[in-house]
């Protein structure tokens, strides 16, 4: 057999080919312009008839082709090709260059080499900080032996290509990333008086993509608090687009009512239905309204650990406490938490209590010891801080950790200052902080809702009336001294006239409710402030 | 946020309104409710008891539709208990004459029946 073996290169002729690849001026192109005119150099210089790019998907574990030149038909087919087999994916699996001389179906898994009469290959591995980005190759239609030199030039085209791709993809799977963020995590923590929430989120050390776990809190129609906490195995979009579509799922299956128990059902039905097999472990809780009761299912979850002014100790965990998805259907089970004044729950995933060498059982009392410590109710943000540095070895823990830590405060505030957009639908919050810290001021029902409805009527016109279609916010601040309740309505707009009659209504209401109504308009905006005795 | 059941006896839809009714859903309820009533129908009963919340904007819509309905010959009769927080505010707003207040159904019921006898419309309501 005979092989047409390129001439050895001169010194000279070496370095200007080096230059040629290393030039700065590509610095400046695009991932796909960059990779385009890479191919381009390296087939010329290394006189070879096809040149091709494949990027490993790690989710997978698959190299995709990516960018080639003389055979582009790899990557208009999308070709995958896994890690460990065939030509490619044995470069990946040994990251050594890797040159084959005889090109067919015993070597090579992708049909269209051998369809394009290629007759030899040599490639390289992509390269990285030491993690593997993909693999580079180039093709003759002639049959030839590489030498070494041109082994170490394609090695140092591929070093460039990798770190190039390697800056520019993280660049952009961080955009990616920051947008999933923003839509995985809740916009707003609800606002209800006597309650507090404090929620992190930390992505483990060595993870390349962002994690699959998330959590989620949201106030139902009727007042109830969902909070889920969930995770989806694997990193990177496959995991963040799981984890997005179960997470709005299960707003969709909370909507529909129910108990925990019937959310979380719901969500295994759902994922056994649409899922594909995927690990995804879910924590659904319902707290009451009122805040006096917290109940929850668990789909393959550690429990949530709750503090009270006494004690610290896991939720009871007991039945079956499988992932979500499994063929046949798990009987889940619901499990009850008092929520007495002064009490802490924490919804984690298990990255928060999962150590190298360590038993889940004495992770988990790792984290009751700390958690009894730290979680007092005092600095929720500065409680979750002390709770991850007694729980997590070093600035980033190995696997994702999510938190969500919610406190019923142990005493009503006699005060009550918050601020919501002034939208139609920031009313219904409106009224249920309003009757929450009435509650637990123990103002008698019939003055509490009547207090309640004089503030709904102020805030109404302040939603139709202070803004342009720009909008503002509504400020409400309230204290309760002497038996009476003082509430301050306030914005910050410039008032249109009253065009409707049912308006007139509004102040007529309140009026007929209160002691006393005063509105107070200057240049900075209006304030309505209602007086009510609250001896019934 | 509201949940409207329709109910019907002879001539008369009777709609009962639970939930909350604020600006953001007043019309959409109104809407609801108004759909309900054919032109053969004698009265409308609307009953407000199980309501947890309305405000001025809910209770402009109820006297709305009760305007409506007058310029047909229909009646709209609410229905909501005496002391209750929804009946003092309708007090304090005040009615007009097409629409009248009555403690419970049967009361509300009572009255359309004793109209359709004496073939004219409902008179003075309890709270005048």
């Amino acid at each position: 057999m005979r092989y047409r073996r390129a001439p050895t290169l001169d010194p000279l002729e070496r370095l200007e080919r080096v230059q040629r690849v290393t030039d700065t001026a590509l610095s400046h192109l695009s991932v796909d312009d960059l990779l385009d005119e890479l191919l381009e150099r390296v087939r010329e210089i290394l006189d070879a008839d096809t040149a091709a790019v494949l990027l490993l998907d790690e989710s997978r574990n698959e190299l995709v082709a990516r960018a080639a030149k003389g055979i582009e038909e790899e990557v208009e087919r999308g070709v995958r090709i896994p890690v460990g087999k065939g030509f490619a994916g044995r470069i990946a699996a040994e990251r050594e260059p890797v040159a084959l001389h005889k090109v067919d179906h015993s070597t090579v898994l992708n049909p269209i080499l051998f369809q394009k009469g290629i007759r030899s290959l040599l490639g390289v591995p992509l390269v990285a900080h030491g993690d593997l980005v993909g693999v580079m190759h180039v093709g003759t239609k002639s049959r030839r032996r590489f030498t070494k030199d041109e082994t170490e030039l394609l090695q140092l085209v591929a070093d460039r290509v990798a770190l190039a791709l390697r800056v520019r993809l993280s660049d952009r799977s961080r955009v990616v990333i920051e947008a999933f963020q923003r839509t995985f995590l809740p916009e707003v923590l609800p606002f209800l008086p006597g309650l507090r929430f404090a929620t992190r989120y930390l992505p483990a050390a060595t993870a390349v993509g962002v994690g699959g776990d998330w959590f989620d809190t949201f106030v139902l129609p009727a007042g109830d608090i969902v909070l889920v906490i969930g995770d989806v195995a694997g990193h990177g979009l496959p995991a963040a687009s799981l984890m997005g579509k179960t997470r709005n799922a299960l707003r969709a299956h909370a909507l529909m009512g129910g108990t925990a128990l019937d959310i979380l059902t719901r969500a295994d039905e759902f994922h056994r239905h649409f899922g594909e097999g995927e690990l995804v472990t879910l924590l659904v809780g319902v707290l009451s309204g009122d805040l006096s009761q917290f109940r929850y299912a668990s789909a393959g979850h550690p429990p949530p650990l709750v503090v009270g002014p006494e004690v610290a100790a896991f939720a009871s965990d007991h039945g079956a406490n499988p992932p979500l998805g499994l063929p046949q259907q798990p009987s889940f089970v619901e499990e009850e938490v008092a929520m007495p004044p002064g009490t802490s729950v924490l919804l984690y995933t298990d990255g928060l209590v999962e150590r190298r060498g360590e038993s889940l059982d004495s992770g988990l009392e790792r984290l009751r010891v700390a958690g009894e410590k730290v979680l007092n109710g005092t600095a929720l943000n500065d409680a979750i801080t002390d709770l991850l540095e007694r729980m997590i070895d070093g600035p980033r823990p190995a696997d994702d950790v999510a938190l969500m830590l919610l406190h019923r405060d142990a005493t009503p505030a006699t005060e009550l200052e918050f601020a919501v957009g002034a939208r139609a639908r920031s009313l219904l919050t409106i009224r249920r902080a309003a009757s929450r810290w009435l509650e637990d001021l123990e103002v008698p029902g019939p003055v509490a809702t009547e207090i309640v409805m004089a503030v709904h009527e102020a805030s109404a016109n302040v939603v139709e009336h202070a803004y342009g279609p720009a909008g503002g916010t509504i400020t409400i601040s309230a204290k309760h001294e002497a038996e009476e309740v003082e509430v301050r309505i306030r914005d910050s707009g410039t008032w249109r006239g009253a065009s409707r009659g049912d308006r007139g209504n509004g102040l007529k209401l309140m009026r007929g409710l209160m002691d006393s109504v005063l509105v107070d308009t200057s240049a900075d905006g209006t304030v309505v402030l209602l007086r009510r005795g609250t001896v019934a | 946020m509201a949940e409207v059941r329709l109910e019907r006896e002879d001539e008369t839809v009777v709609a009962i309104i639970t939930g909350e009714v604020d600006m953001s859903n007043a019309s959409t309820v109104r809407q609801q409710i108004a759909e309900s009533v054919t032109p053969g129908d004698d009265a409308l009963i609307v009953d407000l008891s199980e309501l947890s919340f309305i405000d001025s904007a809910g209770l402009h819509a109820m006297i709305a539709l009760g305007t409506v309905l007058n310029e047909r010959r229909q009646q709209l009769l609410l229905c909501l208990p005496q002391g209750s927080t929804i009946r003092r505010a309708i007090e304090i707003i005040g009615l007009p004459h097409a629409v009248s207040v009555y403690s419970d159904r049967s009361g509300a019921m009572e009255a359309v029946r004793e109209s359709a006898m004496e073939s004219r419309p409902i008179g003075p309501t309890e709270n005048g």
